[in-house]
């Protein structure tokens, strides 16, 4: 014998048509009639009525009426029931792709600034503070042995041995104290420019952090909109606040201890995550 | 700079907007859960209450996923499907596989902790909370877990809740019930068998004894016996144990146990009434030996108090006569003992934690975000 769910099946079956919109067209079909869901509530209702007969429930028409019109109403609300599940379903897929976008962006912006960072501290790293300074110390040197060699020209042919040796320690003297006021110089503008990189990093670095942590925060809210699934509204919890043990309680002060002790060990717990 | 925080607040609100507005919470879900190895049990402050075999399957290839029509199974659906499925019971002796040793196994420690994770997660999805709420978990774990098991079962938690703390098993049991003095709590899972004395304090590793004389150890027990004694009989571990769920006693029996297996491919039946007996009864001399252990080293003059208010939970318990046996091993072996058995042993150890949840104040939820 066929069941309920066979028989309502073959009567819808019966009384539609299946076909594809090729064979409609090639048939010269350019119009259909469209079920709407309370005809075919109607259907499911007069599928029912039939069934009932066939087993011989006796039924007022009273009766009758009252199944067909909760049979058309159960059959609507499983309709509506599965459209707002349907848009449940979307609402959630839209949200999934927001939180990706968002993710996306994010990373797309941290690689950036990352690599920003990276070619920053390059520069500053390795900053050429020392390479103008140098040719300026060259050149200086370059006239001082320049001088010096004018003066012992302007000494004649024969110049006196104690003299020439006497201009020659002077202009050492003056080379190595080039030195030591370039090697100062330079020191100082070294450590200027390294503040302003170190700062110009520094800032960097935050704003990197920064994205970082609005990434963590978008993968958080991703992980969980995709463990909770397309869920309904859920079933709500009695309590609208934190609750807590109350100075009421029984055992108030042994219970407060025991949870402050729990407390303290997933504490523990927690700071050794990090 | 003025810039750079704007943008921060810009991309933080963002991302709250997107999520669903994380600060703007209407309602508290506290949750207690009971991570076993064989089942796993929660109760939530919505009234929910559920339990289901601790084990999660994933399709083993695009075929079967296409068949199942699901990314992961769990609980008796997974048992079910199991052949089509890369199957887990990722959690032996109360903790997750490998968690401890994870620097030898590094792949299994990273699939079994992967299905605890989703065994967790499952847990908490089927409490049906709602988006809008905060969600407060505490999850019962055994009693002498290691560290690295308390972060694994931490972490694998938190991304589906607000804030979440563990708990010791067996003194979620007696929170629940309110039995905070001079109790010894006996908390029977598939893995291990918790024991915890309390005595108006948080129970610390002296008051605390886990041993591995439980379910499984019974499961096993059952299966070398029957082999023995039903020559020609087939059946898996999985069928010993649902023969043991269902038949499981100390004692006397009330009427043979006739099961059928099959030999040869023909359903043939076998008395195996000695056999449950028995095995069964190995539970009971390892639980009162660390009972009388515990006992021991209490003070002398609240022994006797000790021993007579002895709380039996946790599935494992539901071995029918188990209480009575204990009680009278505690007679013969400490001298006297009265073991009660709780009401709803499935359900003790989540709804201790739901209580502890229930407790805990506002400020220690807070800082454990």
């Amino acid at each position: 014998m066929n069941t309920i769910a066979e028989k309502i099946y073959r009567l819808i079956r019966e009384r539609s048509l299946g076909t594809d919109l090729t064979s409609l067209k090639q048939r010269g079909v350019k119009r259909v009639s469209v079920f709407k869901s309370n005809q075919l509530g109607s259907l499911v209702a007069l599928a029912v009525e039939q069934v009932l007969r066939e087993y011989g429930v006796k039924l007022s028409q009273g009766d009758l009426d009252n199944l067909s019109e909760e049979g058309r109403r159960a059959f609507i609300s499983l309709l509506k029931e599965r459209d707002s599940y349907k848009e449940l379903c979307e609402k959630f897929e839209q949200q999934q792709e927001k939180l990706e976008m968002h993710r996306d962006v994010l990373k797309g912006q941290i690689e950036r600034e990352g690599t920003m960072l990276e070619s920053e501290r390059g520069f500053w790293e390795e900053m050429p503070v020392g390479a103008g300074s140098e040719a300026y110390r060259v050149r200086l040197e370059e006239i001082l042995d320049r001088n010096l060699e004018g003066r012992i020209e302007m000494l004649g042919a024969s110049p006196d041995a104690r003299l020439v040796k006497f201009l020659e320690e002077m202009v050492e003297g003056l080379h190595q104290e080039l030195d030591a006021l370039f090697s100062a110089a330079v020191g100082e503008m070294r450590s200027e420019y390294a503040a302003e990189g170190q700062k110009r990093i520094e800032t960097l670095e935050r704003r990197v952090q920064k994205m970082r942590e609005s990434l963590d925060r978008a993968e958080d809210a991703l992980r969980r909109a995709e463990a909770a699934g397309p869920t309904e509204d859920g079933i709500a919890s009695i309590y609208k606040t934190v609750q807590g043990l109350t100075p009421g309680d029984e055992a108030f002060s042994q219970k407060k201890g025991m949870l402050e002790e729990i407390f303290q060990l997933n504490k523990n717990i927690k700071d050794q995550i990090g | 700079m003025e810039d750079e925080k704007a943008t921060a607040k810009e991309e933080e609100q963002n991302a709250d907007d997107i999520s669903g507005g994380h600060g703007s919470q209407e309602g508290v879900l506290y949750l207690g859960i009971d991570l076993g190895t064989s089942r796993s049990a929660i109760a939530a402050s919505n009234g929910v209450r559920e339990f289901f075999a601790s084990v999660v399957g994933y399709p083993k290839d695009l075929v079967s996923r296409k068949l199942l029509k699901k990314d992961k199974l769990f609980g008796d659906e997974a048992f079910a499907k199991r052949l089509s499925l890369n199957f887990y019971r990722p959690l032996e002796k109360g903790i997750i596989k490998h968690s401890d040793n994870g620097a030898t196994h590094p792949e299994d420690a990273e699939a079994n902790l992967k299905a605890a994770s989703d065994i967790i997660q499952e847990a908490i999805r089927r409490s049906k909370p709602r988006s809008d709420e905060l969600v407060y978990a505490v999850i019962g774990c055994p009693a002498q877990s290691s560290i690295q098991n308390k972060k694994a079962i931490i972490d694998a938690a938190r991304p589906m809740v607000d804030s979440v703390m563990i708990c010791s098993e067996p003194f979620a049991v007696a929170y629940g019930l309110d039995r905070l003095d001079d109790m010894l709590v006996i908390d029977i899972g598939a893995g291990t068998v918790d024991l915890c004395r309390m005595h108006g304090t948080l129970p610390d590793d002296d008051d605390q004894i886990t041993l591995d004389t439980a379910g499984d150890y019974v499961d096993k027990l059952l299966y070398d016996k029957l082999r023995e004694r039903c020559s020609g009989a087939q059946f898996t571990l999985n069928m010993i144990k649902s023969v043991k769920e269902r038949f499981g006693f100390v004692g006397e029996a009330a009427d043979p146990i006739v099961v059928e297996f099959p030999v040869a491919g023909k359903p043939t039946e076998f008395d195996i009434t000695e056999s449950v007996r028995e095995s069964c009864r190995a539970m009971v001399p390892p639980i009162v030996q660390a009972l009388g252990d515990l006992v021991a080293s209490f003070d002398p003059e609240f022994q006797s108090r000790l021993k007579n208010n002895v709380l039996l939970g946790g599935g494992g318990s539901q071995v029918i006569g188990l209480a009575a046996a204990v009680e009278r091993e505690m007679h013969e072996k400490l001298g006297e003992g009265r073991v009660l058995a709780v009401d709803e042993p499935v359900y003790a150890g989540a709804s201790g934690a739901l209580k502890i949840a229930h407790d805990m104040p506002a400020e220690f939820w807070e800082q454990l975000k």
